[in-house]
């Protein structure tokens, strides 16, 4: 994909005002995604990726607020758009999907009038039957444009949100943890679907989950986060199968495997950390299992392990002012 | 460390009763009112065996009724119709308030939502504390404190005079669960119902409690039944492996045999839908886009003849019930195939029907 | 014993709750409720000790004086009613028996509420059919009309008339909201854990539920209390009160009956009313306030310019 990224975030930092001192949700990320790319950003509560959803769609509201960093999107800066031309290009160019359908969807309001709706909101001309054909593509009967949402299964509602979400055909669309609320085969089921119709229609997705287990099969590239901060990031089957972060490998074998030998696993005791007041130098030092001397003093950058990139001190440079007293193969 | 292995557990060597055992389970709920009214089905015939220091998996996706049993199990419903047997006595013959107490000492309860779970105007040592009063009724006040130390050092959580004190808030989602399983071991439980212990807790959190369940059943010999719907971590901890859909049994037996070697068309279905992330992506289960029913007045038929791949003309009109297919392993499906050579060394055996 | 720890005993981060025994500073942040908690705190002073804010009475202040209808002046700050008693001097003592009629109807009418609307929810079924069908039926009912009636028959001018009257009149808003929470917490986890750990009913909802409804059983009592202030006066201004009482609606019944306004003294018609209302506003602003101190998401947000945090 050598083309021009849908999406460049540089630098992106939300902080939440909170009366003593500010909390820093997300701190300086940096992400680039290509026309037609599945980017999946993966962490556990807390660690922020939420938030920066949120901040890339310009949905935050105060306290929360970017105080840093630009967000790039086909050539323009989101954060310094007005509210006028965010609107315009708002579901037409980006759309958003979100966690939970039910929450998303207006109850007292069927499904064919909520498409309406979106439709009148912009002045883009689309084809009468538009609201039929895209729950079409996600697999609904558009009989059930006339259905209510508490009428349709968990699943069909997440389709149906999606196919709000394509109304446009946006460039970019981002999804919450859409699908966080259904089981297993559903989730399966509406991840195939999406994959399939980022074929057909080209989109660009960002996808924030919790779940690296699922997202290990359909994204391309993979963005680990943890206590706001970016961890990892790379091609996805890279970051899998040589992780080169103590905290993506913990996470990692944290997933009890279905298939292979049955092995004892240790998870990655302790908690994330409270972001009012994050540990010294490196974030993950209390928790991490190969932590050395300096890891509480040096705050660690992004650093180039091979095709991946880790925040890790492990791979800073030898010319950075570190001075590793103990350096363990994390892959091995 | 923990003791996973699942070879310790001398299924031979236990001709002793099994510690709970269920006949018939079934749970019916009006929906509706009046005229109108229909029953839904949450769960119907169901049979499980739970022996002691046993962990059992009951898994299938929400509406399955797995919920259902564990509050069967805990006296929160009471059965439609059917039995539950706990040490030979059917509960229904527990009448007594000692009676009742007795059991709920034996057979305590874990829940799913560790910031629900824990009342919030409370120290987190309430429920522990009063667990103790009710059951423990001849301990001492400084024995009581005593043993809920006790416990929430069992759990894993240190140091524990420090932790009771504090409020639910204060403690993390993985500390809360602990509490939680500490609540449940204040008054040396039999069986812990644990229902979806973890599915509310980060994935680097889970481990720690999958292992604190192993370990519970092997130094303090508590068995548990572990409801869920993540089949990973069920295979992780449990011995044996129930699979459940629409208000059945579909299939239950050794863990192992279960994944290995899959006799119902469900199982098959959500083992291929399970992501792992070593594997390499597998091919499979696209075509469907189902969800399980709400059983709500079913006619009689398998209730997955709708989604089921292998799906044949009995299935719409016997219900099939758990036929035994393999060591220890069995499923409710007309056209599942015995494991080769088992027939045989059985005494009787109608011939399979031919796989459609 | 098990090796596995889970991490130090670290408080959980970003806690939505307020801090347990930060309530009293919560109140001192909150500029609603400290203006509403000084308010009401000079009323209970003025009720408790009324004699240190008018100091060289002696006596009844209903004592009958000789200087009928006076104007403000220096001897009587807000001048005199029809009988020469000193205005001021009535609306410092007649606090106590507002106050009283507010706390002791406010508390009835919460209890009352609670009682019901928690037993409702809880009991379920047809206990709470008939629960809440009970709670409509006083929901509709007019009150002032039934006020007047009640107190008219059940004998003019006794206090404790009024006070049941408006505890029967004021409970059934709180039942209602009390009994929408209360659905909403019996399905919590904690509850049934109660339940399954053996518990009886009664126990779990007085020792497991109710202390997690204090704030809207505080807020409902602050409510009920604002409630019975302004209706009392109300009743008593209409005559339904015993005309020979220190209270403010009695107050404004007198300064009526004898021509207040007519007769150009607008100090004695104003002052009991503005009383009322100051009194009820102690009460309202309380009532916001616990609302925010409890459930951080009504929390006025400032919106300052975050200033960046990374050096």
């Amino acid at each position: 994909m050598p083309d021009q990224p849908v999406l460049e975030v540089r630098g992106l930092t939300v902080a939440y005002d909170t009366g003593d001192h500010p909390v820093v949700a997300v701190d300086q990320v940096d992400l680039d995604v290509h026309p037609g790319e599945f980017v999946g950003v993966v962490g556990e509560s807390g660690c922020g990726k939420s938030t920066l959803l949120f901040a890339i769609a310009q949905l935050l509201s105060p306290p929360a607020a970017i105080t840093a960093g630009s967000v790039l999107f086909q050539g323009q800066n989101l954060v310094a758009m007005s509210e006028k031309k965010l609107a315009a290009l708002r579901w037409r160019d980006f759309s958003v999907v979100m966690q939970s359908a039910m929450n998303a969807l207006n109850p007292v309001m069927s499904i064919g009038s909520q498409f309406r709706d979106a439709i009148r909101a912009h002045d883009e001309p689309v084809a009468d039957d538009r609201p039929a054909e895209v729950l079409r593509l996600v697999g609904i009967d558009p009989i059930h444009l006339k259905s209510y949402p508490h009428q349709l299964s968990g699943g069909m509602r997440q389709r149906a949100m999606i196919a709000m979400a394509l109304l446009f055909t946006p460039d970019l669309i981002i999804m919450d943890e859409p699908t966080s609320a259904l089981d297993v085969v559903a989730q399966r089921s509406l991840m195939v679907q999406i994959k399939e119709l980022q074929r057909q229609l080209g989109f660009a997705v960002v996808f924030v989950t919790h779940d690296m287990s699922l997202i290990s099969h359909f994204s391309d590239q993979l963005m680990v986060m943890y206590a706001g901060q970016v961890m990892e990031l790379g091609a996805t089957r890279a970051v899998f199968d040589h992780p080169a972060h103590p905290y993506s490998k913990g996470l990692l074998d944290a997933f009890p495997s279905i298939r292979g030998p049955k092995v004892p696993l240790t998870g990655i005791p302790g908690s994330p950390p409270d972001l009012a007041h994050p540990p010294s130098g490196c974030r993950f030092h209390p928790r991490c299992p190969v932590a050395f001397a300096d890891c509480s003093k040096v705050e660690p950058e992004l650093y180039q392990v091979g095709s991946v990139q880790a925040r890790c001190l492990l791979h800073a440079p030898p010319d950075a002012a570190t001075t590793a007293t103990a350096v363990q193969d994390v892959t091995s | 460390m923990t003791d996973l292995s699942v070879e310790k557990l001398p299924e031979a060597a236990a001709p002793t009763a099994p510690l709970l055992e269920t006949k018939d389970l079934t749970r019916h709920f009006r929906v509706g009112r009046g005229f109108s009214a229909k029953l839904l089905h949450a769960a119907d015939d169901v049979n499980i065996t739970i022996d002691q220091q046993q962990i059992v998996a009951l898994a299938g996706e929400s509406g399955s009724g797995k919920s259902t049993i564990a509050r069967l199990l805990a006296g929160v419903y009471k059965p439609t119709s059917g039995e539950i047997y706990y040490q030979g006595r059917a509960l229904s013959s527990l009448r007594s308030r000692r009676d009742q107490l007795a059991y709920r000492s034996d057979v305590p309860m874990v829940f799913q939502d560790p910031f629900s779970s824990l009342n919030p105007a409370f120290r987190v040592s309430h429920g522990i504390l009063r667990s103790l009063k009710l059951h423990g009724g001849h301990l001492t006040r400084e024995q009581r404190n005593e043993e809920a130390e006790r416990v929430v050092e069992a759990v894993g959580l240190s140091p524990a005079g420090d932790i009771m004190h504090r409020y639910p808030y204060e403690l993390s989602g993985g500390q809360r669960q602990r509490i939680g399983f500490a609540q449940a071991l204040a008054h040396k439980p039999k069986l812990i119902l644990a229902d979806e212990p973890v599915s509310m807790l980060d994935v680097s959190i889970r481990i720690g409690l999958l292992n604190l369940m192993a370990e519970l059943r092997s130094s303090a010999g508590v068995s548990f039944l572990y409801i869920t719907h993540d089949i990973a971590s069920a295979r992780y901890v449990a011995d044996q492996l129930l699979i459940m859909y629409a208000g059945h049994i579909v299939e239950s037996g050794p863990t192992e045999s279960v994944l290995a070697n899959p006799k119902h068309p469900y199982t098959d279905l959500l083992l291929g839908a399970v992501p792992d992330p070593r594997a390499p992506l597998t091919v499979g289960v696209e075509g469907d886009t189902g969800e399980p029913p709400k059983v709500i007045d079913p006619t009689p038929g398998c209730r997955f003849r709708w989604r089921c791949p292998l799906v044949v003309d009995e299935c719409h009109h016997i219900t099939p019930t758990l036929r035994r297919l393999g060591e220890g392993h069995e499923a409710a499906c007309h056209v599942a195939q015995p494991d080769p050579g088992f027939l045989s060394s059985q005494p009787t055996n109608p011939a399979p029907p031919k796989k459609g | 014993m098990s090796a596995i720890v889970a991490g130090t005993a670290a408080p959980a981060p970003s806690a939505a709750r307020r801090p347990r025994g930060g309530l009293f500073r919560a109140i001192l942040h909150n500029r609603k409720a400290m203006l509403g908690a000084v308010l009401l705190l000079l009323f209970i002073l003025l009720a408790a000790f009324p004699h240190l804010f008018v100091p060289w009475l002696h006596g009844d202040p209903r004592a009958i004086g000789d200087m009928p209808l006076q104007h403000p002046s220096g001897k009587h700050w807000l001048g005199t009613t029809g009988l020469g008693q000193d205005v001021y001097a009535q609306l410092i003592y007649s606090t106590r028996e507002s106050l009283i009629i507010a706390v002791v109807a406010g508390l009835g009418a919460t209890i009352l509420s609670v009682l019901i609307g928690v037993s409702a929810a809880y009991l379920g079924g047809f206990a709470d059919d008939v629960l809440s069908m009970l709670t409509d039926i006083f929901l509709v009912l007019p009150a002032f009309p039934l006020i007047i009636v009640l107190a008219t028959y059940a004998g003019k001018g006794n206090l404790t008339v009024i006070i049941i009257t408006l505890i029967v009149t004021g409970w059934s808003y709180g039942a209602r909201q009390l009994r929408a929470q209360a659905l909403s917490l019996r399905n919590r986890d904690f509850l049934e854990s109660a339940r399954v750990r053996g518990e009886r009913r009664s126990y779990i909802i007085v020792v497991e539920m109710l202390p997690t409804m204090t704030s809207l059983i505080v807020a409902n009592f602050l409510g009920a209390a604002l409630y019975s202030v302004l209706t009392a006066a109300g009743l008593q201004f209409l005559g339904l009160g015993d005309p020979n009482s220190l209270s403010w609606g009695t107050m404004l019944y007198w300064a009526q009956n004898q021509g207040a306004l007519v007769n150009g003294l607008p100090a004695w018609a104003l002052s009991p009313g503005v009383a009322v209302a100051l009194l009820g506003v102690s009460f309202a602003l309380l009532n916001y306030a616990f609302d925010e101190i409890s459930n951080p998401a009504l929390r006025p947000v400032r919106r300052r310019r975050a200033r960046s945090a990374r050096s």
